[in-house]
């Protein structure tokens, strides 16, 4: 189990950058979260989808530093290299991402935040080969923000049936 | 991500993928862009009939297939996506940028 009960109606995870980066923990934790949260299949589509991109941003652009434009398979390659090093380097590799799960009683709100230096959301929408993420949490969710100061995106999800 | 490969009518090369298409699973999909990079084609088929999940990472990978294939003035279709897969092709608007059949 990732997730850990804190107060009523409140989890809280916390998970190391290279297991973001290898494995496929949102739908680990929306499988546990399905234990103690009803939801229908579609809310558990969008709330898997909103994590994934979630925790991919926190760790790739929060917890790693990659900040360089992807438009290239060259580019693309370059990034996945700076990824693997930075992932040896204790700096990066030591710093966690935080998921804290509030239901409410009609909604979820998931705060995911990383221990990297933020990042501008503008400036990340502009790589145009893997910049629909925030545009498709926008779709999906009732609602996002990040915040660069404490580096956290909080997703809303308003009705969960 | 698990992907197959077959050779095609009118000197196409299809691929199916199954599973999920995320950022978990670039690098597999960096090997199947190798050997589409070595290999011989008139078009390619990317078959998601089988696909379960993508994300923007996965959506990214496509749009790297995409351009390769461009750029050896071939063109990348994608085939039979359905259900949330299609769902985030659709609101990602792919059918604009690339062909998509059932």
């Amino acid at each position: 189990m990732y997730l850990s009960p804190q107060e009523a109606g409140m989890w809280e995870a916390r998970l190391p950058t290279e297991k973001i980066i290898r494995e496929p923990i949102a739908a680990l934790l929306v499988e546990e979260m399905q234990q103690f949260i009803r939801f229908s299949e579609e809310m558990r589509f969008k709330i898997e989808f909103c994590l994934q991109e979630g925790l991919q941003n926190a760790v790739v652009h929060g917890n790693l530093e990659v900040t360089m434009p992807l438009l290239s398979l060259e580019d693309f390659e370059h990034a996945q290299n700076i990824i693997e090093h930075r992932l040896t380097i204790p700096l990066f590799n030591q710093r966690q991402v935080q998921v804290v799960c509030r239901l409410f009683s009609e909604s979820l709100e998931l705060n995911i935040k990383d221990e990297g230096k933020g990042f501008s959301i503008a400036e990340k929408q502009k790589e145009t080969l893997f910049g629909r993420g925030f545009m498709l949490m926008t779709e999906l969710s009732d609602g996002f923000s990040y915040c660069q100061k404490t580096t956290t995106l909080q997703i809303l999800f308003k009705k969960l049936s | 991500m698990q992907y197959s490969s077959e050779a095609a009518s009118n000197g196409g090369i299809k691929y199916t993928l199954s599973g999920q298409l995320s950022a978990q699973h670039h690098p597999i999909f960096r090997v199947l862009l190798k050997e589409l990079e070595a290999a011989t084609f008139s078009h390619c088929t990317l078959n998601l009939a089988q696909l379960e999940f993508i994300d923007s990472g996965g959506l990214g990978m496509l749009l790297l297939a995409n351009d390769m294939c461009k750029k050896r003035g071939s063109i990348l279709v994608l085939q039979g996506a359905t259900g949330n897969v299609l769902k985030i092709l659709t609101l990602s608007q792919f059918q604009k940028i690339m062909t998509m059949i059932d």
